[in-house]
């Protein structure tokens, strides 16, 4: 697919065809792209192939879009026809060097999968897109494109991480449905949404029960309501989720949170338990800006702990 | 045609019939273990190669390797947590069972039951360091990187083992197992020197999660003609499994121990908790789906590995221990990777008590 000085046309904006499924990630052309092309002129034309008396746009819609709104005439190169994955390779190509996130990588992907492109072209495509092909993240991509075409739209806003795929492409389609509207308006960081993945479908395993099931067991969606922000409502998810997942250290938490307070509200000191309840031991720690602090900080807790208050730490911290 | 019939005229073991073909390292070809695989294997592929890696296609191949490395090691503990001592003869790698949660699958990428054929290069080491130190007593076990007798029928290296300790009254051999080969015993010298182990658990986790290995019923009466020919036995419930219904599970094994021996016949039991390096959750997922127990409250323990929470670990051992002890166990029991507060927790005393674990182990293993 090669331009030369002869293949040089100037054309209508309307004469090109701006609707080939190649041009994965076209967009509106914003205000400093139009006063650019405006006060430059067009510096580089785009790329069209001529099909059935049409000329097919290959790359550069948002030149195209940008000169029609500016009544400025395309300045195009001619290449020869071809097949679909050469004009997807020649997006690739001509958007070489642009950054790319995984949901762009994902509509590039879904274009070469619907047309059955050869596994060398596939491994090519990967490569066009930043991905090394035997490397995880093409093992994500690749798990991904077995989702339905819904979840792309939550991977390009990024309110799910790619990671997501390798648990959503094992649950079935009621499974996945169930989940679908915890991701739908809410913004998950990558490791919190793993983790709610990641217990959902182990409460799933451990019980023999499916997802959709676990969600309504533990009554999930009541969480989704308008008057929770997202933080709220990723914290209360996870926090259901997790007290599932981990009953009996959940309930050792909140014992030990609760006498932590007690001693957080009467002495000053944070107390922490820092290994699972692995061990015995607590942790306790103080900020203090001066001496005088200090010692005071340190009379408190003596008589606290005089008092049998910082008893509940120790007691019965694992059974 | 392949058979599952030795040349010896004996049937192979259901475990040992996976086996396609035997590789071996051209210079041991002649030793008497390769002598000896090649009689009881001859009607399969035999190949010789020059030293050096495998490659792996996939199958089970039982490959007799010239190893360069050290044969006698110490048991890989870690210094959180109070390890028993013992310390390991290295005889090969991998196992034909299949186990889900054998650690073995996290350490070993490929199928190849690889056995060292130069066996004079570790009787060797063994003399050495056996006879370095006069009055050095050691308790060594075969069982750490393979079963000790799952490859028994083939290769004979336990009865070789035995034989050749029957010179050595300082050392105490275990040979740990979940499979029953006992061709080993009369090659024994002294009774009171070897130690035959099996591994406990409950009946379902045997019959769920231990592909290939003999039933319990099985292992104890293994135990009992031992018992009955003048060995000490030793019993390992490791790992134990939490799952729902449990305690009735371990307390049914309790009571067919002591159906079939007496509690002076038993050296030492172990009790461990499941633990593993966090990557063998995922080979556990993938080799064998049915298991459930990795979804059991699991935590990071002080050596980084996953580890069932105390509090429930704690409420297992206590169990198993009462019930082992209303059996008329008593310091026998002991736990296998675990800290003082467990101890405490779990059986009201710690190792310091005995005496440091180590030690006290030495003088079970030895009979004193």
């Amino acid at each position: 697919m090669h331009g030369s000085e002869k293949n040089l046309l100037l054309l209508e904006p309307q004469a090109i065809d701006c609707s080939g499924p190649w041009l994965f990630w076209g967009g509106e052309p914003d205000r400093a792209f139009l006063e650019s092309l405006g006060r430059e002129g067009q510096i580089e034309p785009v790329l069209v192939v001529r099909q059935d008396g049409r000329n097919l746009l290959v790359a550069g819609s948002r030149r195209v879009m940008g000169l029609a709104r500016l009544n400025l005439p395309v300045r195009a190169v001619l290449a020869d026809p071809t097949g679909p994955a050469q004009l997807g390779i020649a997006y690739l190509l001509s958007n070489w060097g642009r950054a790319v996130d995984d949901g762009m990588r994902v509509r590039a992907l879904r274009f070469f999968c619907a047309i059955d492109v050869e596994p060398e072209g596939y491994d090519r495509v990967l490569t066009l897109l930043g991905v090394e092909p035997r490397s995880r993240q093409a093992r994500f991509l690749g798990e991904w494109l077995t989702l339905p075409k819904d979840w792309d739209q939550l991977l390009e806003v990024e309110n799910i991480p790619l990671a997501a795929a390798s648990y959503l492409c094992c649950m079935g389609s009621e499974e996945r449905d169930a989940v679908f509207p915890f991701f739908k308006g809410v913004k998950w960081s990558r490791g919190n949404a793993l983790h709610f993945l990641t217990w959902l479908t182990e409460i799933g395993k451990r019980d023999q029960v499916p997802v959709d099931a676990v969600v309504d067991n533990l009554a999930l969606k009541t969480h989704l309501v308008p008057e929770l922000s997202p933080k709220d409502t990723i914290f209360r998810l996870l926090k259901g989720v997790r007290k599932s997942r981990f009953s009996q250290l959940s309930r050792l938490e909140d014992n030990f949170q609760h006498a932590s307070r007690q001693v957080l509200a009467q002495t000053g000191w944070t107390v922490l338990q820092p290994d699972n309840f692995e061990t015995e031991r607590v942790e306790f720690r103080l900020t203090v800006s001066h001496r005088d602090g200090l010692e005071e900080a340190v009379k408190k807790l003596e008589r606290f702990v005089e008092s049998g208050g910082a008893d509940p730490l120790f007691k019965d911290q694992s059974t | 045609m392949k058979t599952h019939t030795a040349t010896t005229g004996t049937v192979l073991p259901a475990h040992l019939r996976g086996i396609s073909r035997v590789v071996v390292d051209e210079t041991v070809q002649s030793s008497p273990l390769a002598a000896r695989v090649r009689k009881r294997l001859s009607h399969l592929d035999w190949s010789v190669k020059p030293e050096g890696p495998l490659e792996d296609t996939g199958e089970t191949v039982l490959y007799l390797k010239n190893y360069k490395g050290r044969f006698l090691k110490p048991c890989p503990g870690t210094s959180e947590y109070r390890c028993c001592g013992y310390r390991i003869v290295h005889i090969g790698e991998n196992c034909p069972l299949s186990c889900s949660y054998c650690i073995l699958q996290a350490y070993f990428q490929d199928r190849v039951l690889k056995v060292w054929a130069n066996q004079d290069s570790l009787f060797k080491e063994l003399e050495t360091a056996f006879s370095k130190v006069p009055g050095k007593r050691f308790r060594v076990g075969t069982g750490e990187f393979t079963d000790s007798l799952v490859l028994e029928p083939l290769t004979g290296f336990s009865r070789d083992l035995v034989a050749f300790l029957g010179g050595f009254e300082n050392v105490c051999l275990e040979l740990k197992s979940k499979v029953v080969d006992l061709s080993w015993m009369d090659a024994v010298r002294r009774p009171d020197r070897v130690l035959p182990a099996w591994s406990m658990n409950a009946p379902t986790v045997q019959n769920q999660e231990e592909g290939g290995s003999a039933t319990l019923e099985e292992r104890l009466r293994a135990a009992q003609t031992c018992a009955q020919a003048g060995f000490r036995v030793c019993l390992h419930f490791d790992p134990m499994i939490h799952f729902p219904g449990w305690q009735k599970e371990y307390a049914r094994t309790a009571t067919m121990i002591f159906d079939h021996l007496r509690p002076e016949q038993i050296a030492y039991v172990s009790m461990g908790s499941f633990r593993c390096m966090p990557d063998l959750k995922r080979v556990i997922k993938e080799n064998h789906p049915q298991a459930r127990y990795i979804y059991n409250e699991f935590i990071s323990g002080l050596d980084g590995k996953m580890r069932l929470l105390r509090s429930l670990r704690v409420e297992q051992f206590s169990f198993l221990a009462r019930a082992l002890q209303q059996g008329g166990l008593d310091r026998q029991l002991y736990l296998c990777m675990e800290s003082d507060t467990v101890w405490t927790q779990a059986l009201g005393y710690t190792p310091k008590k005995l005496g440091g674990l180590a030690r006290h182990l030495e003088r079970q293993g030895f009979g004193e």
